[in-house]
């Protein structure tokens, strides 16, 4: 069972939840950008969560699928279609082999996850498939996808919802069922996006005008974002007085800010350790929102305190084991 | 006075019985379950609507179900009813344009509407061909299973 590239996309890299444990070592975390939604394509396949997927970027990839697969596709929408007949997002969808799925103009979100049931058959590197781009480790080969790779895919037992698609399908070259889970964020249509953070331990170094501005003016999120980081531009925030840091350990959703006082969410790819100040710190549930804003867009940071963070975490994580719980029994078969 | 349970039992028996029309009084409660006569079309062997209006009737102990029901019209009508519970949404997300409006036609795998229940959004198809009369319930409701969601009028 595999797949082959028939064209990679602008950015197609195979991510799982990430590689933890080596930070200590200079390893980057990596894994996916939207991790919400990458968990939900491999929970909608039957894999566990944090089984490797496709992360498309922007422009999508065409991908020739050598075998019958079940696959789902989630975040951002990338029109997706299957012989050049339109496939909906956010289910499993059973799909004859010699189908060609192609990704083609970005509808919303910026970044499309694909899993396939059994998931990617490729080896892992420290405890994980993720694709760490810059060190060229883990992943396929250590980069992102080329035209003409071929993916394996790793055999699994089949649903009994597979079964069932299978029985409907005719001659059509994919089936899908009836349900499926909602979007992993919020689209927009203005380009402006809220973000709610969390002052940092030198948000009071800051000046209070910068201070206020973090929260009264937009950042626009600039091209030079990648998956490392957002340089946002937007008002130059400045310290009190100059600091003289020494580097510390950053978190996902950490934002720093250099000199030119532009700040940078830290994402996926971020390093392990920083020197500049700390203004604030993403909401771990509004991290996938962030992942699916494209440069061009701007967005507003919203004050919350520590707890109210935790009790969204909590409240997302909550979700997630109710989609766990639904979408397994449908895919056992066992209709409420 | 019968208990809300006692009442549901009553009817789920009726309804997998061959019976048509049963009448239950006891102080002063009063139960009328009406298979025959209806101008609803059912198409499924779901819990009957007419059962479903039953539960408030007996509640309220006097009035007579086959009062409430419209008379019998020319044009049959179906009622398309909720497969399992959940919330009502007219779109597929927030601001989105709704799957239906009413005057509108629909086929038989027309999406008319989506019930979330645990995260799980789940398709509901019209069923018929037809055009949209009413809609039964409002976006944000929460929808018991069988429950009416929309009138179509079959098209002949």
């Amino acid at each position: 069972m595999s797949i082959k590239v028939l064209s990679p996309g602008l950015l197609t890299s195979i991510q799982d939840l990430g590689r933890y444990g080596y930070q200590k070592y200079g390893v980057i975390v990596s894994g996916g950008m939207d991790t919400y939604a990458l968990r939900l394509a491999n929970l909608l396949v039957g894999n566990k969560e944090g089984e490797a997927t496709l992360e498309m970027t922007l422009m999508g990839p065409s991908l020739l699928l050598e075998a019958d697969l079940l696959l789902a596709i989630t975040g951002g929408d990338l029109s997706p279609t299957i012989n050049g007949e339109s496939v909906p997002q956010g289910r499993p969808v059973l799909v004859r082999k010699g189908s060609v799925l192609k990704f083609g103009a970005l509808k919303s979100g910026c970044r499309s996850y694909l899993a396939v049931r059994g998931g990617y058959d490729i080896p892992e590197v420290m405890g994980s498939k993720s694709t760490y781009l810059r060190a060229k480790i883990g992943g396929y080969q250590g980069r992102a996808l080329l035209q003409g790779d071929i993916l394996p895919v790793r055999c699994s037992s089949p649903l009994s919802l597979a079964e069932s698609l299978e029985k409907t399908m005719g001659s059509r070259s994919f089936a899908f069922p009836s349900w499926y889970v909602g979007k992993s964020y919020v689209s927009e249509t203005s380009q402006e996006y809220k973000v709610r953070v969390i002052p940092n331990s030198q948000f009071p170094l800051f000046s209070p005008d910068s201070r206020k501005q973090l929260f009264q003016q937009p950042f626009q999120v600039t091209t030079q974002s990648d998956r490392m980081g957002y340089r946002l531009s937007g008002a130059s925030l400045q310290l009190t007085e100059p600091l003289e840091m020494v580097s510390e350990a950053v978190a996902l959703g950490t934002i720093q800010v250099p000199p030119d006082g532009n700040p940078i969410i830290l994402l996926a790819d971020r390093q392990t350790v920083g020197g500049y100040p700390k203004i604030a710190q993403v909401a771990g549930a509004d991290i996938s929102t962030v992942a699916q804003i494209k440069p061009g867009s701007r967005i507003w940071f919203v004050e919350i305190s520590l707890a109210e963070a935790e009790r969204l975490y909590a409240a997302r994580e909550a979700d997630i084991q109710r989609i766990t719980i639904t979408v397994q029994s449908q895919l056992a078969g066992i209709t409420t | 006075m019968l208990t809300f349970d006692e009442i549901k039992e009553v009817i789920r028996m009726v309804e997998q019985s061959s019976i048509q029309h049963f009448e239950l009084e006891q102080e002063t409660s009063k139960i009328v379950i009406s298979k025959a006569g209806v101008h609803r079309v059912q198409t499924d062997s779901r819990v009957s609507l007419e059962a479903l209006q039953a539960v408030p009737t007996a509640a309220k102990g006097e009035q007579h179900l086959a009062e409430e029901i419209p008379d019998v019209q020319a044009e049959p009508l179906h009622t398309i009813v909720s497969p399992t519970v959940g919330t009502f949404y007219m779109a597929s997300e927030p601001g989105a344009d709704s799957f239906v409006k009413v005057g509108e036609e629909v086929e038989c795998h027309t999406i008319v509407c989506v019930l979330e229940a645990m995260k799980l959004f789940n398709e509901v198809v019209a069923g018929v061909k037809g055009t949209i009369v009413e809609r039964l319930v409002n976006d944000g409701d929460f929808i018991e299973y069988g429950q009416p969601l929309f009138l179509v009028k079959i098209e002949s």
